[in-house]
């Protein structure tokens, strides 16, 4: 059986519609190799289905961007890095640029913090770039000069290497480390093909939250008695503000994890669930500091917060996992 | 094995009767399904890859038509046996409802 011939008007005057245009537009989510391969024939079947419309569908709009998107997912799983090394690279890059965002956060224009700054710059970009050996070599970097002040030594390379670690660095920032330092050291000594570039989207989420870093916003006001030195008081006004990053990562988090559980559903790979598993875990070791710290009331919220990221996580497992058994 | 989503039923159902090209299927599938199973084009094309990857169907044959690449995608021996082991679940299932006394196909 063969299917109606095209009926587009438009396309017989020999010049696409507007419906047919938009459709060549929302065709650039899919992958340029696949789109050169079967761009036409969509197309074609495109302007078939809405024949007799001036106007492009949305729901047809809609499937194309979620088709591209979804080709493009599976383009990425089909690439030779196994599952395992691209999840564990993804884990290890999320975390080197959550690190980043924390120095960038914390520049405060001195020697020692440009030069702590360049090499988490360098690590990003590494890991970006899928330069193992590179990315470990600064990572073991970074963690001599946060060992160095934990164990009370100026130096350990014997004058080699001055300390330009933070001057605030403590266990707890060793510990964000050290999973990565594992993860890479896998990676280098398994040598499996390097992954593709990550997206620069990344940046663009680097980019937000740096930015939430350093924003402050009015958030309701209170009444506060301010007195001179000549003792002579008033009530007035103060405009309470609230910092934004606590709220943005968050934010961030669930969406990229809302994203995750629909990339695993699409490609039924495990690797998005090892990236974010590995990055949660890397990110609980603040959450491990306040349990001894601080009283239980504080501690609520947070690791309620923390919990509701790793139900997704799981839920990003139990989805590749389902399509595992379903291919079986 | 687990069932298979509609959609998927309803392609591989349109393709039992010979190969078609990817309206042809949106129409077949439409029609079998009394208007239940409206595929989008990037939903089909999405689907038609994966059920190719997985062996269920596979390219018969690509033609031009208008100056516009077409393929027409045939069933494999391996998605007609999925279709009809989906089929007969479909029915051992139906069998419970409409075995009882008092309810009939209508």
């Amino acid at each position: 059986m063969s299917g109606p011939e095209p009926r587009d008007a438009e396309r017989i005057e020999g010049r696409p519609g507007v419906a047919e245009r938009c459709y060549r537009r929302l065709l650039r989510t899919y992958p340029p190799a696949y789109r050169a391969a079967h761009g036409e024939e969509f197309v074609g079947t495109l302007l078939e289905v809405s024949a007799g419309r001036g106007r492009p569908s949305v729901r047809e709009s809609a499937g194309l961007v979620r088709g591209g998107l979804a080709a493009r997912l599976r383009e990425r799983t089909a690439h030779p890095t196994p599952w395992w090394a691209d999840g564990l690279a993804l884990g290890a890059f999320l975390i080197a640029l959550s690190n980043l965002v924390a120095d960038l956060g914390s520049l405060d224009g001195g020697v020692g913090n440009a030069a702590w700054l360049a090499c988490s710059l360098v690590l990003v970009g590494a890991l970006f770039r899928g330069r193992f050996q590179v990315a470990l070599t600064v990572t073991l970097l970074q963690v001599l000069q946060l060992i160095c002040p934990l164990i009370g030594a100026d130096d350990l390379t014997g004058g080699l290497l001055p300390l330009f670690g933070p001057v605030n660095g403590g266990v707890m920032d060793l510990m964000g480390y050290a999973p990565m330092a594992v993860a890479l050291t896998v990676l280098v000594v398994r040598r499996p093909s390097r992954p593709r570039s990550r997206s620069w989207w990344w940046a663009a989420g680097a980019v937000v939250l740096s930015a939430a870093w350093h924003v402050q916003v009015p958030w309701a006001a209170h009444r506060e008695t301010i007195c001179t030195a000549d003792d002579i008081c008033q009530r007035v006004w103060v405009v309470n503000r609230v910092e934004l990053y606590g709220d943005v990562y968050l934010a961030l988090m669930v969406l990229l994890l809302s994203c995750g559980i629909w990339v695993t559903a699409v490609t039924r790979d495990l690797r998005w669930s090892l990236a974010a598993a590995f990055f949660l875990l890397a990110s609980a070791v603040p959450y491990v500091a306040l349990t001894m710290t601080s009283a239980i009331g504080a501690m609520l919220i947070p690791i309620a917060l923390w919990a509701v990221q790793a139900v997704m996580v799981a839920a990003m497992v139990v989805t590749a996992r389902r399509g595992v058994r379903a291919r079986a | 094995m687990r069932s298979m989503s509609e959609p998927t039923y309803f392609i591989l159902t349109a393709l039992l009767d010979g190969p078609l090209h990817g309206y042809a299927i949106i129409k077949r599938a439409e029609e079998q399904s009394g208007g239940r199973v409206r595929l989008a084009v990037g939903t089909l094309y999405g689907a038609l890859d994966r059920l190719a990857g997985t062996g269920l169907i596979a390219v018969d044959r690509e033609e031009t038509v208008g100056g516009r690449p077409r393929r027409y995608f045939r069933i494999t021996e391996d998605g007609a046996e999925a279709v009809t082991e989906e089929a007969k679940r479909m029915a051992r299932a139906a069998r419970i409802v409409f075995g009882r006394p008092g309810t009939a196909l209508s």
